[in-house]
């Protein structure tokens, strides 16, 4: 009961800027779903991290052969 | 040509998608109605009910208030009070007899003003009549003069029911699928290659392509996924273009399986790039054709050119156009960095034995 | 290429078949087994369920006699056979050989199924044909596949990994097809989904012509 409250409070002060929306009852639709769109941001650029960390591992293999071989 | 040592076209997409992010997230929203409380109404009493809109100045400037049934017929709301910017109450007295021959009927609202232009939420309002009388209704739900409706100039992304903001997915979402198509073509042209002339570098191109367009296809789902979530309520729905996406995701994890079990380079050039015609050409027209034939919840089916006039306006496409560009743009320069280091490798790996 | 020759060929197929039954025997036993399995725990069955036990055991009954087609080719049967008969010819012969394989079967398990959970199944002559053409192209791709996957590692998971989403598109217009027949319908209604059949055979003749010359250069 106590634990229900206090939800009731922390997303009333998250959502009390976005009263835009009647129909804004959590995160990712409160102000017009914009969240949604920082969310496919975010998982666009985790998508190319990821290639870029796979990427410096193949370079990073190289480099210790060159290494060996000199 | 290069440009401080790098390709132009790399220049390009790092512009472009400077642009894209700017332009993309920074233009407003063209105002519109966001929910209407309550929406049931008997006619012949005097009602009142609250409409919220979105992005809009109602302090600015008092917005008039219609209803419209069926295209012709309209009524001007009675009197609107202005709460906020974002809030308007009305009150009003509809007439006992609506200008339709059903007792229930669906009206939509209207909000028109100078500031923010005419935003319109179809068949929102949910009217009810007791007995029909035609003549009085359409005499009751036709103007004096007119309505003369004010237009926006100002730019602005268009305002959807249901997207709201997440129509700036568009040149996020939908261009990587536009990205990894261009790669699907571009690895289907080196390996016809390959089987033509053999070259080893070919099939490094083709493999680095697959293995770009396969992260794209992978980061399309899930940012799809999202959108889904947030605007049909479902992780992944029976839809005919997301089979059709995961089929093409099934062909190219085989083919990077299949390139994984092979041992030697020539025989695996040739038996992926085989595999990798043989799949694709026989599977894009059914990415193509299939979804035209049969309904679907994306635009461009069911008979429907696929970005026709409806899904995207003008506001849109000067977003949309460069961010494909730079979306088409960096997958190549993905595959291109891959193809380097696949190269390298090959190169190191011969000199080791 | 003469017709002759694919004719001996197909013949010598028949004949390695029945010499080593028991790989032919394995996938009857394995048909009917499943059939029996589905017909032991389904109790009271609907159309839309049968048609569904149907195409997925006819999915693997295909699968596990289409890794078969080019096995043991890499190693004896290439040196003896390929200097007498151009390749072509050999791989149009074990095309065909498992075409009548296929499209027996799918009799045979159709058999099966109706004498274990009968059901009015429409228009005979229609099944028939259904079988017919699905299997040209569920054929090409699967002898095309086993072909590839015989030059890899691990042919057995190769090869379904390399087919399943090939012949998705196939077996769903199968699968929708039969259940328009099911329903009392013709093959050439509007609703049936012929014409996508027909243009994946069509596409993937097209396409093994024109890749095989390519691939035998070596």
């Amino acid at each position: 009961m106590k634990y229900e409250i206090n939800m009731r409070i922390i997303l009333a002060l998250i959502f009390l800027p976005c009263s835009v929306m009647a129909q804004a009852n959590d995160f990712m639709r409160s102000t017009g779903k914009m969240n949604v769109v920082y969310g496919v941001i975010l998982i666009i650029f985790l998508g190319l991290t990821w290639f870029l960390i796979k990427l410096d591992k193949r370079i990073q293999k190289l480099e210790i052969n060159q290494k060996d071989e000199q | 040509m290069r440009f401080l040592g790098l390709a132009w076209w790399k220049w390009m997409s790092i512009v472009l998608f400077v642009y894209v992010i700017t332009r993309g997230l920074l233009v407003p929203l063209k105002p519109g109605i966001l929910n209407i409380n309550p929406s049931r109404f008997q006619v012949g009493q005097s009602v009142e009910f609250e409409i919220e809109g979105y992005n809009s100045f109602y302090t600015k400037a008092t917005p008039r208030v219609f209803f419209k049934i069926s295209d012709q017929y309209l009524c001007r709301a009675d009197s609107i009070e202005v709460i906020s910017e974002t809030k308007l109450k009305i009150k009003h007295l509809f007439h006992n007899y609506l200008p339709v021959n059903q007792k229930i009927v669906m009206a939509s609202v209207i909000v028109d003003s100078e500031v923010d232009g005419a935003s319109v939420m179809p068949s929102k309002l949910i009217l009810s009549q007791d007995s029909i009388e035609l003549e009085e209704g359409i005499a009751a739900w036709t103007l004096d003069k007119p309505a003369q409706f004010n237009l926006k100039h100002k730019y602005h992304f268009p305002f959807r029911n249901i997207l709201y903001e997440t129509i700036r997915n568009t040149f996020f979402h939908v261009s990587l699928w536009f990205g990894m198509f261009a790669l699907m073509f571009g690895s289907l042209y080196y390996s016809y290659r390959v089987l033509k002339y053999s070259k080893p570098e070919d099939d490094l191109r083709a493999y680095s392509m697959v293995y770009v367009a396969v992260i794209f296809g992978v980061l399309g789902l899930m940012t799809g996924s999202l959108w889904a979530r947030f605007t049909w309520d479902t992780w992944w729905t029976n839809d005919i273009k997301l089979n059709m996406a995961a089929l093409s995701m099934l062909i190219y994890i085989a083919y990077l399986i299949l390139r994984a079990s092979i041992d030697d380079p020539d025989r695996r050039a040739k038996i992926t790039a085989a595999y990798n015609v043989f799949a694709v050409v026989a599977i894009i027209p059914l990415i193509f054709v299939l979804p035209r034939l049969t309904d679907s919840l994306h635009p461009g089916n069911g008979g429907n050119p696929a970005f026709g006039s409806d899904d995207m306006d003008n506001a849109l496409r000067t977003v949309f156009y460069p961010s494909v560009t730079a979306f088409i743009l960096l997958g190549f320069w993905m595959a291109d960095l891959w193809k380097r280091v696949c190269v390298l490798d090959a190169q190191d790996s011969l000199d080791f034995d | 290429m003469r017709f002759i020759d694919i004719k001996v060929l197909i013949w010598k197929d028949i004949q390695r078949e029945f010499r080593s039954f028991h790989q032919l025997g394995a996938v009857i036993a394995f048909l009917s087994g499943t059939s029996y399995l589905v017909y032991f725990f389904s109790g009271k069955e609907t159309f839309e369920e049968w048609n569904l036990l149907f195409w997925i055991v006819y999915l693997f009954v295909s699968f596990f006699t289409g890794y078969r087609v080019f096995e043991e080719e890499l190693v004896k049967y290439r040196v003896l056979t390929y200097q007498l008969y151009h390749p072509n010819v050999i791989y149009l012969a074990r095309n065909i050989y498992l075409f009548l394989l296929l499209v027996l079967l799918g009799i045979l398990l159709f058999l099966i199924f109706n004498l274990l959970m009968p059901i009015s199944v429409g228009y005979l002559f229609d099944w028939f044909l259904l079988l017919i053409t699905f299997n040209i192209g569920n054929s090409i791709i699967l002898s095309f596949n086993s072909f590839l996957s015989s030059q890899s590692v691990n042919q057995t998971l190769m090869f379904s990994v390399l087919v399943l989403p090939l012949t998705f598109p196939l077996f769903g217009a199968g699968f929708l097809t039969s259940l328009l027949l099911l329903q009392g319908g013709h093959i050439l209604d509007s609703g049936s989904q012929l014409k996508i059949m027909v243009g994946i055979n069509l596409f993937s003749i097209a396409l093994v012509s024109i890749l095989l010359p390519y691939i035998w250069k070596n």
